[in-house]
C-alpha cells in the first residue's frame, strides 16, 4: 500500500465502508488496497460506454455518476449513485451490459477503481454470498426492459427508469443464485415474478420468466451462478394493469394477478429436462477457403444452434459481395444477423482469458482474421466453431492471442463480439416445401 | 479602344474589370439592373397621378389635374427633399415600375405561400450549445431528467449569443434554422428537449418553447412577392447570353442600348 497516493489513501475509507466491501476480512481490505487506482473523470465523461464489458469495478468517491439506460430507449437516466456506491461489480455475475456510465454533475468525478479480474477473484473467495443482497439499478431496468420487449402486446406501463427507482427503494427485488442441478435446490418464492439476471451458466437469456427451477437448462460450466431476480408479484401485476406506479401508502393486494399470470405463462420456457444435457455444437465445413465462406459457416454455425431457419446458399449467392465487405466492423454482422431473424449486439471486451469468461455466449469473434462462433467461454476452456478449424475446444488463454484487437487499452487489448440470442419472434420451423409457396 | 478603370494607384483593364465583377459576385446584380432597367421598366407606363400617389400617398382623385400644377407641385416636393425635379421625378418613376412589375406577381402568392407553408412557420426555442460533447449530454441529463433549469445553464454554459439572453431564441422562420433542429420542430411538442444535435463543431440542446404556425400576412406576402420577383429576375438574366467583347468604337456602349418595349411575361416564373 506504500505506493499509494495520499489523496488516493484518504479514500480509501469510503471505499472500505461501502456496503459491499464492509464484510471483507482485513487480510483482503489490505489485498484490495494495494490494488485500486484512483480515477478521474470531466463532467459528463463517458466511464463505461454501451456495449462495453466493464474493465473494472468503481466506487464514487466524489461527485456523482449517471447510470444511462440504452441509446434505443432514449438514454433515460436509471440512477444518480453517490459517494460509497460501487458499479461494474455486475459484470462477473450477470455476463451482460446494458447502457453506459458517465460522470453526473458539472464538477469532476472520482472514483477508486479495480480491474475486474482482481475484484472477480476476490468476489469468488468471499463476495459472492454477499452480491445475493446486492442488486444493481441497471439490472432491474434491463429485465423491466427486456420484459416489455418480449410481450407479444404494447403493455401501457410507467416509465421504466422510475419503475425501477421505486423497486429498489422499495425492496420489492431480491436476488437468488443458483449452481444448477449439483448445488441445493434454492426456493423460488411464489411472491416473486422471478427473471433470469445472470445467464452465464445457463441457456437462457437474460430477461427470461422462470417458475421453477427445472426450467434452468443448467449444462455450462461456469464458476458463477445463475442469478435470478425476483420482482414482487403484487407490485408488477398492479403496474401491469393499471400502467401506473402504486400511490404512496398504497398496500398492494394480489387481487389483481390474473394479467400477469398470463404473460408469465406465456413467457416460461418450454424446455423439458429430457433436453437440457443433449447440447450440441454445430460445425459445417467449408466449400472453399475464402472469407465468404467463413461468413456463411459463422451463421450456418450459429443459427443451427439456436435453432433458426438458414439456407446457406442464401448468403453464398452475394459471395462476391461478401469478399469486398469491411470485415472488422462487427455492425455488419450485426445486419446479418438481424435480417436472419436473430437479436444482435456488438460487445467490446477485454481479450484476456478473464475478460473471454465474462462474454455472453453464443457469440462471434474474428479469430485469425476470420468470423468464428463462440459456444462456450469458461475459465478453463472455450469451445468454438471456424470455418477453418471446425469445432474445437482450447485454453483461453490459446484463444486471447488469435482474436482480432480494434483497440489496444493500458489495462488490456480490447476486442469485439457480437452477441447473438432468438428473438421472442424468430422462427423455429426449417425451411421445407411450405417455404417455396411464396415463389409459385 | 481599352478602358481603365483608376482608383487610387489600381488600374484596372476591361478584361480585369469583367473578372473583378464576377470574383465579387457584382456581375449578376449588374446585369439583373441593366436587364430591369433597359429591357423591362421602360414598357410599364407611369402617369402623373402615379407619381402624385406616389409622393404623397394621398388618393388619385386630390391629384392636381392641369400640367402646371402637376410642375409646381413637384417643385415644391423636390424643395421639400432637397434634390432636383427631374431627380425626384426619375426615382419615384422607377419606383413606381417597381411596384407595378412586382404586382404582377400577385397571383402567385397564394399558391407559393401554399407550396412551402411550413418554411414559413416560426418558433421560439431556448438553445445551449457547446463545443463539447460530453458536456453537452450531461447538461440534457440534468435538464431532462434532474430538473435543472434550462435557463440558468443556457447563461452559463452556452458558447453562443444566445447565453446573453438565457438561451431563448426567435421567434425565428423554421426555414432559416438548420435542417437537424428544424427536424425535431416540425413535430411541434413544446416543451419537449431535444439533443444534443451536432451542426459542425457545435452541440445543441433545444428546447420548443412556442410554435407559430405561418399565416398569410401582409408582411409574408411583400416577402413572398419580392422572392418571387427576385427568382424570376435570376431566370431571365440566365437566359440570355453574355460574353465580353472587344468593342470598336462605332458599337454601342451601355448607355446607347436599345431600351426595350417587350411586355413582360411573368408566367416563366411557373416553370422556374
Amino acid at each position: 500500500m506504500s505506493h499509494l497516493s495520499n489523496q488516493t489513501r484518504s479514500f480509501l475509507p469510503i471505499l472500505f465502508q461501502a456496503r459491499l466491501f464492509e464484510a471483507l476480512s482485513p487480510e483482503t481490505c489490505r489485498r484490495l488496497a494495494s490494488k485500486v487506482v484512483l480515477n478521474q473523470f470531466k463532467p459528463g465523461e463517458i466511464i463505461q460506454a454501451e456495449g462495453a464489458v466493464p474493465m473494472a469495478v468503481r466506487c464514487v468517491v466524489q461527485g456523482q455518476v449517471r447510470i444511462v439506460g440504452s441509446a434505443n430507449q432514449g438514454t433515460p437516466t436509471v440512477a444518480l449513485l453517490n459517494e460509497g456506491d460501487i458499479f461494474g461489480w455486475e459484470a462477473c455475475v450477470r455476463k451482460t451490459t446494458c447502457g453506459s456510465i458517465r460522470a453526473a454533475g458539472l464538477e469532476e468525478v472520482l472514483t477508486l477503481s479495480l480491474l475486474i479480474d482482481d475484484f472477480e477473484a476476490i468476489a469468488l473467495s468471499e463476495l459472492l454470498p454477499t452480491l445475493i443482497h446486492h442488486i444493481s439499478p441497471i439490472e432491474v431496468y434491463e429485465l423491466l426492459t427486456r420484459f416489455c420487449d418480449s410481450i407479444p402486446t404494447r403493455l401501457n406501463l410507467p416509465n421504466l427508469a422510475e419503475l425501477s427507482r421505486y423497486i429498489l427503494s422499495h425492496d420489492c427485488a431480491i436476488a437468488a443464485h443458483w449452481f444448477g442441478e449439483l448445488d441445493t435446490p434454492i426456493h423460488l418464492s411464489a411472491d416473486y415474478t422471478w427473471f433470469v439476471s445472470g445467464a452465464g451458466a445457463t441457456d437462457l437469456t437474460v430477461g427470461t420468466i422462470v417458475g421453477r427451477l427445472d426450467q434452468i437448462s443448467q449444462f455450462k460450466r461456469s464458476l458463477m451462478p445463475v442469478r435470478l431476480i425476483g420482482i414482487d408479484r403484487n407490485l408488477l401485476a398492479s403496474v401491469v394493469s393499471t400502467g401506473l406506479l402504486p400511490a404512496p401508502n398504497t398496500t398492494l393486494s394480489s387481487s389483481s394477478n390474473a394479467v400477469l399470470e398470463q404473460l408469465e405463462n406465456l413467457m416460461q420456457p418450454l424446455i423439458t429436462p429430457s433436453k437440457k444435457l443433449n447440447k450440441v455444437y454445430p460445425s459445417h465445413s467449408a466449400h472453399r477457403a475464402t472469407f465468404a465462406e467463413s461468413v456463411v459457416i459463422a451463421f450456418w454455425n450459429i443459427c443451427e444452434y439456436l435453432n433458426v431457419p438458414y439456407r446457406p446458399e442464401l448468403l453464398r449467392q452475394w459471395g462476391a459481395s461478401l469478399e469486398t465487405q469491411p470485415r472488422h466492423q462487427m455492425n455488419w454482422y450485426v445486419g446479418i444477423a438481424e435480417a436472419f431473424g436473430l437479436s444482435a449486439q456488438v460487445v467490446k471486451f477485454p481479450a484476456t482469458p478473464m475478460g473471454l469468461a465474462r462474454l455472453q455466449t453464443p457469440a462471434i469473434v474474428m479469430v485469425d482474421a476470420v468470423p468464428a462462433v463462440l459456444y462456450e467461454a469458461e475459465y478453463d476452456r472455450v469451445i468454438l466453431a471456424s470455418s477453418k478449424h471446425g469445432l474445437t475446444q482450447i485454453l483461453p488463454s490459446a484463444l486471447v492471442d488469435r482474436l482480432t484487437v480494434h483497440d489496444r487499452l493500458p489495462e488490456a487489448p480490447i476486442s469485439l463480439a457480437v452477441v447473438l440470442a432468438r428473438q421472442p419472434q424468430s422462427r423455429t420451423d426449417q425451411f421445407g416445401w411450405w417455404w417455396l409457396i411464396g415463389f409459385f | 479602344m481599352t478602358f481603365y478603370l483608376r482608383f487610387g494607384n489600381l488600374q484596372l483593364n476591361d478584361q480585369q474589370l469583367y473578372d473583378a465583377l464576377v470574383q465579387y459576385g457584382l456581375l449578376d446584380p449588374l446585369l439583373e439592373r441593366l436587364f430591369l432597367d433597359f429591357e423591362v421598366l421602360p414598357s410599364i407606363s407611369v402617369t402623373d397621378t402615379d407619381i402624385f400617389e406616389r409622393l404623397t400617398g394621398l388618393n388619385r382623385t386630390e391629384a392636381p389635374v392641369e400640367s402646371q400644377a402637376f410642375e409646381a407641385f413637384l417643385l415644391e416636393q423636390a424643395q421639400q427633399y432637397d434634390v432636383s425635379v427631374s431627380v425626384l421625378k426619375s426615382k419615384a418613376i422607377r419606383e413606381i415600375q417597381m411596384s407595378k412589375l412586382k404586382q404582377q406577381f400577385e397571383p402567385y402568392i397564394e399558391s407559393s405561400f401554399l407550396q412551402s407553408k411550413s418554411s414559413y412557420d416560426q418558433v421560439e426555442f431556448s438553445l445551449i450549445q457547446t463545443s463539447n460533447i460530453e458536456l453537452a449530454q450531461e447538461i440534457l441529463f440534468l435538464i431532462r431528467d434532474d430538473g435543472f433549469n434550462f435557463h440558468d445553464f443556457a447563461a452559463q454554459h452556452s458558447e453562443g449569443a444566445e447565453r446573453n439572453s438565457g438561451g431563448k431564441v426567435g421567434p425565428i422562420a423554421v426555414s432559416s434554422l438548420p435542417d437537424a433542429i428544424a427536424s425535431v420542430f416540425h413535430s411541434r411538442r413544446t416543451g419537449e428537449i431535444y439533443g444534443p444535435i451536432t451542426i459542425g463543431s457545435q452541440h445543441c440542446i433545444v428546447r420548443l418553447e412556442r410554435f407559430y404556425s405561418a399565416s398569410l400576412t401582409e408582411a409574408l406576402r411583400s416577402e413572398i412577392r419580392t422572392a418571387l420577383f427576385a427568382r424570376w429576375l435570376s431566370a431571365q438574366v440566365r437566359a440570355i447570353p453574355h460574353q465580353i467583347v472587344r468593342a470598336e468604337p462605332s458599337i454601342a456602349s451601355v448607355p446607347q442600348l436599345t431600351k426595350g418595349t417587350n411586355s413582360v411575361d411573368v408566367t416563366a416564373i411557373e416553370s422556374t
